[in-house]
C-alpha cells in the first residue's frame, strides 16, 4: 500500500474532527475523497502529511511509518495544496526551480525537470511571470507544477480545482489522468463530484471526519436503492395523476413543479416505459423527456441526508 | 542548499518594502540629520563676538580703550565704534551686533539674548570690573596706592591650568545621532528575520508547507534563508556606513575594519530578533513586524536618537537598561570605537551583542524546531 | 451622504497607522514642554556652564571658597556625578572639569605656580569662562595673600569673594525679552507640523486608495451618480478629517500649554498651523496619485513627514541648520511654516506694520498649498481621461 491510515482520531477540544479514519490507497490508483466541506478531508491529508498531530492511530506511507523527520518517504511525495503557495517574488520559472531544488540536487536534471512541468502545466509563456500578474486558473498550474516538478511517486491534491474556470478545470483533470498513466499514485479531495467521477479509480465518501462509504462509483452507486432519474417537461398534471404516479411500480418519488416532473425510480431496468405508458394512457401531454443515472451526490444524499455542496 | 542561498537572495532583494526600511530610509535619515545638525554645536565654539561700543566725545579712559584693543587683538571681540545710543540700538535691533556697550561710571552692556557668546562677553568685562575692584580695595586697605610691582601682579593674567592630554577623539556630539541611525538599520534586520521565520514556520503560511513537506531538513532551510537575509542586510549596512563616512563626512574613528565587524555582529543580532518574534509570536505578520520596530524605536530613543542626552542619563542613572538595549549596545560599540583609543569597551559591547544574538536564535530556533501542530 | 460615512469608516478602520505620528507628536510635546515654573524673562541670564571639580588635595579654605563661588556663577555637579569624565564631556552633560591635585594649595602658597588639570571642549566659549573665573578667582587670592601675608586665610577669602562678586551690568534690549511660555509655545508647534504631516498624508492617502482601487472605481463610474459628485464628497471628507486633527492639536496645546495657546500669539500660530495643515492635505492628495500600495504608503507618508520636518527646521532651530541646508529648505512649505513661527517668537508687539515676515510666510505656505492641490487635480484629470497610467 502507498497509504495506509488506520483508526486515526484527531480532535480540538470537544470536537471531534477526524473520527477513526481509515484509508489505504493502492499504487498507480487515482483515489478520490469526496465530501463537503468541513468534512475532514484537508485536516486528514495535513495528518497523514505528519503536519498536524493526532491523537491516536497510524499513518504509513509507503509501507513505513511517516514522520516529521521521515525524510526519506517526503521525496517521494508531491503536494498540491488548497491554497496557492508560492513565492510572490519568484517568477513562475523561479517558484517551480525553487522547489524542485528540495528534493533535486543535481543541476542538470533539475533543469530537465523544471522544463519537463512547464511543458505538463503549459506554463511556457508565463515563465517570466510573476504570481501577481497570472490568472486563478495559471496560478493553479503554477501551483500543480510546483507540487509534481520532481516527479514523485505519490501525488496529493487537495481541493486543487476550488475556483478554476471550466476549462482550465479540464485541463487540470487531463493532467491529472496523464500523471497517473506514467506511474504516479494520486489522491485526490474534492466536494466537486463531478471531478471525482470523472477521473479517480476508486472513491471514498467522507462526513464528519470518518469514511462512510468507498469503493468505485458503480460500486457506491449500486449502494443505494436509487435507479435512473427521469425529468420530463409537462405542461398540466393534476394532483390526481400525479398521486396515481407515485403508486406505479418502480417509482420511488414523483413531483411537480413548475412544469417539470421529476420522477427518481427503484434500481432496475425498463422503468422509463410504465411511466410513458400511463402518460399516454392518462392523456397527460409532455414534452422532453431526460434519464439520467443516479450520482455521488444522490449517494451522499441517501446516505447522510443532506447534500454535497449545501454544507459549510 | 547553494541553490536555496541563491533563491533566498533573489527574494530578499525583492521585498521592496523590506529594502526600502533597511536601506533607503537609513541613507535618507541620515542625509536629513546630516542637513539639520550640520551646525548644531557651533553655538559653543569661540568666535570674536560682534559689540557695538559708544564712545563718547568727551570720554577718557586709557585703561579700557587698551583693554578693548587688547581683546580685540586677541580675536575675543569685535569692535565697532558708534558716537551714540540711537545708532547702537540699531544695530542691535538688525542683528548686526550681539552686543553694544556704554562706559560711564559703570561698565553697561546691552545684548540681544542670553547665551553662551553673551555669557562670554560678560565674563571677560567681569574680568575688568573685578580687577578694578580689587585695585580700589587693596589701595583702601593698604592706605597708600599700590606700587609698579603690585599693579604689575595685579594685571598679569596668570593662567593655572593645563590640559589634561588625553588621546579621544574629539567629542563631537553630532556623531551619535548617525550612530543610533547605524543602530536601527541593523536591527531593522529584525524584519528579515520574522519573513524569513514566516517561510518556513508550517503554521505560518502556505508556502512554508511546502517547505516542511520538502526532504530538505529544516536546518537547511533555516540556515539558507540566514545567510541570504545577513549577506543582504550586512551589505546594506556597509553601504550606509560608507555614505555617511565619505558623503557626509561622519567620524568612526581609526578602526574602521572593527566598524564593520560591529555592523555584522550588529545585523546577526536583530535578525536573531526577529526570528525570536516570529518563532514565538501567534500575531499577523504585520504585527511582528510593529513589534521588531517598536522594539527599535524605543531602543534608539533611550541610545539618544532624539535626544543625545538621554545616551548617557540612562547610562548613568540606569546602567543596566543601557546593557540589555540592544540599539544602546551597537551606538555604544560605534560611539567607543570612534571616541576611545583601546578596544575593551567595544568589546565588552560585542560580547554583550553576541550573548543576545545566540539567545534570541536559541530561543527561535527551539520555537522553529517544532515541526506539528495543533492546527494549521 | 453615504460616500462621507465610507469615508469616515475606512479612516476608522485605519486608525491605527493613522494616528502613530499624533502618538509620537503626543510623545515629543509632552517631554518636550517642561513642568519648570513659567516667569517672564526679561533680564539677562548668564549660562550655567556645567562644571565639576574634582578635589585630590585636602579640603582647604581655597578649595571651598572655589567652589562656593562656582556654585553661584556655574552648575557645579559633585563629583559623584561625573562617573566617566570623557563620556560626560561627550555628551555635554559637563563642559568643564578640574582636578586639583594633591598638594595645590600648600605650592600655591609657596608661589610654586602649580597647575590645575583640565578636561574640556577645545575652543569653545564654556571653557574660555571657566578658565576666567579660575584664574581671576586664583589671582585675585594671591594678589591679596601677598599684599597681606599676615592676614588669615579666611580674611584673604572674603576680600577675594566681595571683589568677585563685581560683576557688569548687562541687560536685555526692550523689546527682545524672552517669554519661557514663548519657548514652549515654539516647541510644540515646531512639533506640531510633524503630526500634521504624518497623520494627514496617512489618512488622505488610506482613504482615496480605497475609493481609487481599479474594480471600486469601475463599479462607480457604471453608477447613475457622477464622478465629480462622489468626488465632492470626498473632498468634504478631506476637510472634516483635517478639521478634526487641527482640533486634536488645538485640545493637546490647551491641555499643554493653557490659555496661551488662545493669546494674540497664540491665535497667530494657530493661523500658521492651519495654513501648512492645508499644504499637508495638498500634498496629500497628490500623493495618493502616484502611491497605492499600503506598506508604499507608510513609508512614503514617513519618509515625507520626517524629510520635510528635517529640512524645515521643524525637529532642529533653523539658526543651527547649514546654510545649504537652509536653501534647500526654502523650497519646503516646511521651511516657511518654521520660519513664520520664529518671525513670531520675536514678535512682543503685533502691528501689521512688524508683521510682515509673517504674512509673507503664509501667504508663500498657501501658495504650496494650491500649486499642490492643482497638480493634483491636474494628474487626476489626466488618468481619468486615460492619458496615464493607473497607480
Amino acid at each position: 500500500m502507498v497509504i495506509k491510515v488506520e483508526n486515526l482520531v484527531k480532535r480540538y477540544g470537544e470536537l471531534v474532527v477526524l473520527d477513526h479514519f481509515n484509508l489505504e490507497v493502492g499504487e498507480g490508483e487515482i483515489f478520490g475523497l469526496l465530501g463537503p466541506n468541513g468534512s475532514g478531508k484537508s485536516t486528514s491529508i495535513h495528518c497523514m502529511l505528519s503536519l498536524l498531530t493526532y491523537d491516536k492511530g497510524e499513518v504509513m506511507l509507503f509501507d513505513k511509518k511517516m514522520t516529521p523527520k521521515s525524510y526519506d518517504i517526503k521525496k517521494d511525495i508531491g503536494i498540491v495544496m488548497q491554497n496557492v503557495a508560492v513565492f510572490e517574488e519568484l517568477t513562475v520559472y523561479e517558484n517551480i526551480d525553487y522547489f524542485c531544488s528540495l528534493y533535486v540536487k543535481d543541476k542538470e536534471r533539475r533543469k530537465e525537470l523544471v522544463e519537463s512541468a512547464i511543458d505538463f502545466c503549459a506554463l511556457n509563456s508565463f515563465v517570466k511571470f510573476y504570481p501577481a500578474k497570472l490568472s486563478g486558473g495559471l496560478l493553479r498550474r503554477l501551483n500543480i507544477a510546483c507540487g509534481i516538478v520532481h516527479k514523485p511517486k505519490l501525488v496529493i491534491m487537495d481541493e486543487p480545482t476550488v475556483a478554476v474556470d471550466p476549462q482550465s478545470r479540464n485541463n487540470i483533470l487531463e493532467g491529472i489522468k496523464k500523471l497517473n498513466k506514467e506511474g504516479t499514485t494520486i489522491l485526490y479531495t474534492s466536494h466537486y463530484m463531478e471531478e471525482i467521477e470523472q477521473i479517480c479509480t476508486r472513491i471514498a465518501i467522507m462526513d464528519r471526519g470518518r469514511i462512510i462509504a468507498k469503493g468505485t462509483k458503480e460500486e457506491l452507486k449500486a449502494m443505494i436503492g436509487l435507479g435512473e432519474k427521469i425529468t420530463m417537461e409537462v405542461y398540466q398534471l393534476e394532483r390526481e395523476k400525479l398521486e396515481e404516479l407515485k403508486k406505479l411500480p418502480g417509482v420511488k418519488m414523483a413531483s411537480y413543479d413548475g412544469n417539470i416532473l421529476t420522477i427518481k425510480s427503484e434500481k432496475g431496468r425498463n422503468n422509463l416505459s410504465p411511466i410513458l405508458h400511463y402518460m399516454e394512457e392518462g392523456n397527460v401531454v409532455f414534452g422532453k423527456v431526460y434519464t439520467e443515472m443516479p450520482t455521488l451526490n444522490d449517494v451522499f444524499l441517501e446516505m447522510t441526508g443532506k447534500e454535497l455542496r449545501d454544507n459549510g | 542548499m547553494v541553490k536555496q542561498i541563491y533563491y533566498n537572495l533573489k527574494l530578499v532583494i525583492r521585498e521592496k518594502e523590506i529594502l526600502f526600511w533597511n536601506g533607503i530610509f537609513t541613507i535618507l535619515l541620515s542625509t536629513m540629520f546630516a542637513l539639520a545638525f550640520g551646525n548644531m554645536l557651533d553655538y559653543e565654539k569661540m568666535e570674536p563676538v560682534s559689540m557695538a561700543l559708544i564712545e563718547e566725545e568727551n570720554q577718557e579712559n586709557e585703561i579700557f580703550r587698551e583693554v578693548i584693543n587688547a581683546l580685540e587683538q586677541e580675536g575675543y571681540i569685535k569692535v565697532t565704534k558708534v558716537t551714540e545710543e540711537g545708532e547702537a540700538k540699531k544695530l542691535l535691533a538688525e542683528k548686526n551686533v550681539a552686543a553694544y556697550m556704554e562706559y560711564g561710571e559703570e561698565l553697561k552692556i546691552t545684548v540681544q539674548e542670553s547665551g553662551y557668546a553673551t555669557t562670554f562677553l560678560k565674563s571677560v568685562f567681569d574680568n575688568y570690573a573685578q580687577k578694578q575692584a580689587t585695585y580700589e580695595h587693596m589701595m583702601e586697605q593698604l592706605q597708600r596706592p599700590l606700587t609698579q610691582e603690585e599693579v604689575v601682579r595685579l594685571m598679569e593674567e596668570e593662567n593655572y591650568f593645563t590640559k589634561v592630554e588625553s588621546n579621544h577623539a574629539e567629542p563631537d556630539l553630532v556623531l551619535n545621532y548617525f550612530f543610533t541611525i547605524i543602530a536601527m538599520g541593523c536591527l531593522y534586520s529584525g524584519l528579515n528575520g520574522v519573513r524569513l521565520v514566516k517561510n518556513i514556520q508550517g503554521n505560518q503560511s502556505d508556502v512554508a508547507v511546502r517547505n516542511s513537506l520538502s526532504p530538505m531538513p529544516r536546518y537547511k532551510l533555516f540556515l539558507s534563508s540566514v545567510v541570504a537575509n545577513f549577506a543582504v542586510q550586512y551589505g546594506l549596512i556597509g553601504i550606509l556606513v560608507l555614505y555617511m563616512k565619505y558623503m557626509l563626512k561622519v567620524e568612526f574613528g581609526t578602526h574602521m575594519a572593527m566598524v564593520f565587524l560591529v555592523n555584522g555582529v550588529g545585523v546577526f543580532m536583530g535578525l536573531s530578533l526577529g526570528v525570536l518574534v516570529g518563532a514565538i509570536s501567534h500575531s499577523k505578520e504585520n504585527v511582528k513586524q510593529w513589534i521588531v520596530m517598536g522594539i527599535t524605536m524605543l531602543g534608539c530613543y533611550l541610545a539618544g536618537m532624539m535626544d543625545s542626552s538621554m545616551k548617557y542619563k540612562v547610562q548613568e542613572n540606569a546602567p543596566f537598561l543601557a546593557y540589555i538595549n540592544p540599539s544602546n549596545l551597537l551606538t555604544d560599540a560605534y560611539y567607543s570605537l570612534y571616541y576611545y583609543p583601546d578596544m575593551e569597551r567595544t568589546m565588552t559591547n560585542l560580547a554583550i551583542m553576541c550573548g543576545f544574538s545566540l539567545l534570541f536564535c536559541g530561543i527561535g530556533i527551539f520555537a522553529l524546531r517544532r515541526q506539528q501542530y495543533e492546527s494549521i | 451622504m453615504k460616500v462621507f460615512s465610507t469615508y469616515l469608516r475606512i479612516l476608522n478602520k485605519h486608525k491605527g497607522s493613522i494616528s502613530l505620528a499624533m502618538i509620537i507628536f503626543v510623545a515629543m510635546a509632552v517631554i518636550s514642554v517642561k513642568s519648570s515654573d513659567i516667569s517672564q524673562i526679561t533680564e539677562f541670564q548668564e549660562e550655567k556652564i556645567a562644571v565639576c571639580v574634582i578635589n585630590q588635595d585636602e579640603d582647604t579654605v581655597l578649595s571651598d571658597g572655589l567652589k562656593a563661588y562656582m556654585n553661584e556663577h556655574t552648575e557645579l555637579l559633585r563629583e559623584n556625578e561625573v562617573t566617566n569624565i570623557e563620556d560626560a564631556l561627550f555628551f555635554r552633560q559637563v563642559e568643564y572639569v578640574v582636578i586639583i591635585p594633591k598638594g595645590f594649595y600648600k605650592d600655591f602658597l609657596l608661589g610654586k605656580k602649580p597647575k590645575l588639570e583640565s578636561y574640556y571642549v577645545e575652543n569653545s566659549y564654556s571653557a574660555y569662562c571657566v578658565e576666567n573665573l579660575i584664574n581671576n578667582y586664583l589671582s585675585t587670592f594671591k594678589n591679596y595673600a601677598l599684599s597681606f601675608p599676615d592676614a588669615a586665610p579666611e580674611t584673604i577669602i572674603e576680600n577675594t569673594k566681595r571683589d568677585m562678586e563685581t560683576e557688569c551690568n548687562v541687560s536685555i534690549g526692550k523689546g527682545n525679552e524672552t517669554n519661557e511660555m514663548n519657548g514652549w509655545m515654539v516647541t510644540f508647534f515646531s512639533c506640531a507640523a510633524y503630526a500634521v504631516l504624518g497623520v494627514i498624508t496617512m489618512g488622505i492617502t488610506t482613504v482615496i486608495k480605497s475609493f481609487k482601487q481599479i474594480d471600486v472605481k469601475r463599479r462607480t463610474l457604471c453608477s447613475p451618480v457622477s464622478y465629480m459628485k462622489i468626488n465632492k464628497k470626498v473632498w468634504m471628507g478631506h476637510g472634516v478629517f483635517g478639521l478634526v486633527v487641527f482640533g486634536i492639536l488645538v485640545l493637546l496645546g490647551t491641555v499643554l500649554l493653557g490659555k496661551t495657546v488662545f493669546s494674540v500669539k497664540g491665535l497667530y500660530q494657530l493661523l500658521n498651523l492651519f495654513a501648512f495643515e492645508l499644504c499637508a492635505m495638498g500634498i496629500a492628495t497628490l500623493m495618493s496619485q502616484f502611491v497605492s500600495n499600503s506598506s508604499a504608503i507608510a513609508a512614503v507618508s514617513n519618509t515625507i513627514s520626517i524629510c520635510l520636518c528635517f529640512l524645515g527646521g521643524c525637529f532642529v532651530p533653523l539658526e543651527y541648520m547649514s546654510s545649504t541646508a537652509k536653501t534647500v529648505g526654502s523650497f519646503t512649505p516646511a521651511y516657511w511654516y518654521s520660519k513664520a513661527t520664529e518671525n513670531l517668537y520675536e514678535l512682543s508687539e503685533f502691528r501689521l506694520t512688524l508683521m510682515g515676515g509673517y504674512f509673507k510666510c503664509l501667504a508663500i505656505e498657501v501658495g504650496f498649498a494650491i500649486a499642490f492641490f492643482s497638480i493634483a487635480l491636474l494628474v487626476e484629470k489626466q488618468k481619468t481621461m486615460g492619458k496615464w497610467k493607473e497607480a
